[in-house]
């Protein structure tokens, strides 16, 4: 049973650190809820354990056992039994999903896939994610709407066979019965292939279905709360205010993006320039 | 000094090809209301291909390029109603030259080249493509994509002309190309030359390397770079293929798989 470990993780993007010591463990077979105010390193926390080039890792460490996921290359980590769903999938023009999947397929193989148990896989792969079969045949996302993109990410997840799985948002955008569609994969994921979840949401529906063995709230770059369902009960009822109180922790809010503050009628050169001083 | 012109007429088949030799020069004669196709393919030196279109006509003329260093001279006078298709796609392994000069003569002409080229090995290949606008109600467009790699050079440089007489025109050219590394260089420089206000233009223009963002997506499923690199120039070379038969489509994909 393979196990993830973080060990005071620190990361920055372009100067800016956003992880701030993160210790966290995921073993296969457990369901981990990530939550946390927005814009509070959980993304970016999933995004460094998969090795966005983005991000700078300045200090700290994370393993796979006893292997050392900051010394793989991102096709690495994927091959290791890592995977991301990404919370915005990039549309890729020209690049087939059916190629692609094949493609990462092969990837985890010694011999290239058949034809036949390519398709069947594929398949059946569509029809737990609800997907048309057909939409294999188009370019990877592109034109996908923002709820076939998210079970796209789904569908992917289940022809690799991940260990451990790590789901950003995967619930955002999708209709009631779409997240009811993700959530039986999910769950499905679960009890065949024991494989282990890193799931943020920020809401308590999808955690509702998926059942969390673990909870985690993540505040100014790291963990500051562990616990079970019933962490995540009391944030959807009272929110995140109440962590301030007992754990002494304040909360930073959200740093105001430079843009935001340009609307119709202001000028952006101006507002731009605000920040270099 | 050219040492041949051959002359051929076309007739209302659905397929044409033509293979020239070295030294060739070649005019396609397609009479009024023709429909036909005509491949050209396997190329030397320098070649100049001169099409001669009826009215009403649906002309597909396909290049496709894989030998060592071409030289191409394209020209045509594209009469009332014909729509004229200039497809090439080049995956030599040579430098390349092509020179293509199309008037719409009359009203309602159209014509269109699309453009796919992959260039490598310190290769130069330069497309010099012009469109001249006669008349009125005429249309052209230039749509091509490009990859360098290996300190190559692209350069592609389209010109449409409206002249003075050719109210409610429309011309439209559209460049992108992609460089994998620091060395190789292209330049693009879609011109517009508008003498009539009375029609519609525009021009796009994009160089740049691969997103990164798009390589992260694929090497995050286990693709490793050289292969993620592949598949994205793949997907951006390869929709020439869809005016190719399935023969040549799979030998362009081959090509291009090869190619990384």
């Amino acid at each position: 049973m393979k196990c993830l470990k973080i060990r005071n993780l620190h990361a920055s993007v372009e100067g800016k650190e956003i992880l701030k010591g993160v210790n966290l463990d995921i073993n296969e077979d457990e369901t981990l809820a990530l939550l946390g105010p927005n814009g509070h390193g959980k993304s970016t926390l999933l995004a460094v354990i998969m090795g966005n080039p983005r991000y700078n890792v300045t200090e700290g460490s994370i393993y796979l056992d006893d292997e050392n996921v900051l010394e793989m290359s991102v096709d690495e980590r994927s091959k290791k039994g890592l995977f991301l769903a990404f919370q915005n999938p990039s549309e890729i023009p020209g690049v087939v999903a059916a190629d692609f999947f094949k493609g990462a397929i092969n990837t985890r193989r010694e011999s290239k896939i058949k034809l036949f148990e390519f398709y069947r896989l594929l398949e059946n792969a569509c029809k737990e994610v609800n997907l048309p079969f057909e939409m294999v045949n188009r370019n990877l996302n592109d034109g996908f709407s923002g709820g076939e993109k998210k079970r796209n990410e789904i569908l992917q997840m289940i022809l690799l066979n991940p260990n451990i799985a790590m789901l950003d948002e995967i619930d955002s955008g999708l209709d009631v019965d779409a997240i009811n569609v993700v959530s039986d994969a999910i769950l499905k994921e679960q009890k065949e292939k024991g494989t282990g979840f890193l799931v943020i949401s920020h809401y308590a529906r999808l955690f509702d279905l998926i059942h969390p063995t673990k909870a985690a709230i993540m505040v100014n770059g790291r963990i500051v709360l562990t616990g079970n369902g019933d962490l995540i009960k009391r944030i959807d009822k009272e929110g995140y205010e109440w962590i301030e109180k007992e754990t002494g922790v304040s909360i930073k809010k959200e740093d105001d993006h430079s843009m935001n503050r340009v609307s119709i009628g202001a000028c952006a050169t101006k507002e731009a320039f605000k920040n270099v001083k | 000094m050219l040492s041949s012109i051959k002359e051929y007429k076309l007739d209302n088949l659905s397929s044409n090809s033509i293979s020239l030799e070295v030294d060739n020069s070649v005019v396609l004669i397609c009479p009024d209301n023709s429909n036909v196709t005509i491949d050209m393919k396997d190329f030397s030196s320098v070649n100049n291909v001169e099409i001669k279109g009826g009215q009403n006509s649906n002309i597909l003329v396909r290049f496709l390029f894989t030998c060592k260093d071409i030289e191409l001279n394209i020209k045509s006078d594209v009469s009332r109603g014909t729509f004229l298709h200039i497809v090439l796609a080049d995956f030599s392994n040579g430098n390349t030259k092509v020179n293509s000069n199309i008037s719409l003569l009359e009203e309602k002409a159209h014509s269109t080249f699309n453009l796919a080229v992959l260039s490598s090995q310190e290769q130069t290949k330069v497309f010099n493509i012009s469109f001249d606008h006669h008349v009125s109600k005429t249309y052209s467009e230039i749509d091509a994509y490009g990859v360098s790699k290996d300190n190559s050079l692209i350069k592609i440089l389209g010109t449409s002309h409206i002249e003075n007489k050719a109210d409610k025109s429309e011309a439209s050219q559209k460049v992108k190309v992609i460089l994998f590394d620091e060395k190789s260089r292209a330049i693009a420089n879609p011109i517009l030359k508008i003498d009539n206000n009375d029609i519609k233009a525009n021009h796009a223009c994009a160089i740049g390397s691969l997103k990164e963002e798009h390589l992260y997506y694929l090497l995050s499923r286990g693709i490793e770079l050289k292969e993620a690199r592949g598949l994205i120039t793949l997907g951006y070379l390869m929709p020439i293929s869809s005016y190719f038969d399935k023969d040549d489509s799979e030998f362009i994909k081959n090509l291009i798989g090869g190619s990384f």
